[in-house]
């Protein structure tokens, strides 16, 4: 009788993968929508390389470059630069908006209200050796901003793969 | 009995019906879990979601229910091991980010709790539902019934 259940149970599952893949072959030559079984996927198996900041603490959530970059494709997710000023204006990750960690009194005014609670938010600083973007990033999620997110080594680890920058202009010339 | 297979069948119904209609979604969040081998992700996609369900209405229908309950508990403990890797490994699986975020872990846990509660629901039925009649429902049954006339 146990055996009958197995049989059964693999049964099942292949009548099930047969109608599956008959659906989704249709589904393919409709073009509605089927998968095509022969494009994989790229492989994102490999445990990345994470750094971790010297003052890391539980609760923090940290974020290689390629996660960044995900969100950065998804559209949905903004960007924080907590450098100094000048450092932004000559050159930051494309769309990020300037929170200098060392003058948030003066911006937050003005950034608190692109803010949303339900929105990924990216803090990122220079290289390894800055990290405003975990103090920054702490202090959203603090104040309420759960899905904030440190991007330890940002503005190096962008640059250097070569992904979307753009320059500030300068309002004095 | 009927309780537990209605609804176990109903919320793996459930479950199948937007990974159906929305393939390359699933596919997606397949992808974003970082375990199945890329080739592979597609055709997983694609199957799956018929297996939830067949099993599940077989389950409900009451048609060959211990077969359906053991593919669904398997595909319960295949789902369990792999949300289990997945928030040991510290990946937040909607974004798709490697993040060691402590918000994260908690949404997975609460997966896994779900999972285990199917889980042993699945095993009830596998192990102690009884077929009401029907030839060969008991076991050692088809001898004795001939010595009755």
């Amino acid at each position: 009788m146990r055996v009958r259940i197995l049989r059964d149970a693999i049964l099942i599952a292949a009548i099930a993968a047969a109608i599956g893949l008959a659906v989704n072959g249709i589904r393919s030559f409709a073009a509605l929508g089927g998968l095509p079984l022969d494009t994989p996927w790229p492989d994102n198996r490999q445990r990345v390389e994470l750094e971790f900041p010297p003052s890391y603490e539980e609760g923090d959530s940290l974020l290689t470059l390629e996660d960044a970059y995900n969100l950065y494709l998804g559209g949905k997710v903004l960007f924080l630069d907590a450098r100094d000023p000048i450092e932004y204006e000559e050159g930051h990750i494309k769309g990020a908006i300037s929170l200098p960690f060392d003058w948030m009194e003066e911006y937050w005014e003005d950034v608190k209200p692109l803010l949303d609670p339900d929105r990924e938010i990216i803090a990122y600083c220079g290289g390894i050796d800055c990290e405003f973007s975990v103090f920054l990033a702490r202090d959203l999620k603090y104040q309420g901003f759960e899905k904030s997110y440190i991007f330890f080594g940002g503005w190096l680890k962008w640059s250097e793969a070569g992904l979307p920058v753009e320059i500030s202009e300068s309002d004095n010339d | 009995m009927l309780i537990s297979r209605i609804v176990l069948g109903t919320i793996f119904i459930y479950a199948s019906i937007d990974k159906i209609m929305h393939p390359l979604a699933f596919a997606q969040v397949i992808h974003h879990y970082r375990l199945t081998p890329p080739d592979l992700i597609n055709f997983f996609a694609v199957i799956l979601p018929w297996m939830e369900l067949l099993a599940g209405l077989l389950l409900i229908i009451g048609y060959r229910v211990k077969g359906s309950s053991l593919l669904i508990s398997g595909l319960l403990i295949f789902f369990g091991a792999l949300l289990t890797i997945t928030a040991i490994r510290g990946i937040n699986v909607a974004c798709g980010c490697f993040s060691t975020s402590t918000a994260v872990k908690s949404n997975l846990v609460l997966r896994i709790i779900e999972d285990i509660g199917m889980l042993l629901l699945g095993l009830h039925i596998l192990l102690f539902y009884k077929r009401k009649s029907g030839a060969g429902a008991e076991v050692g049954s088809e001898k004795s019934g001939s010595g009755i006339a």
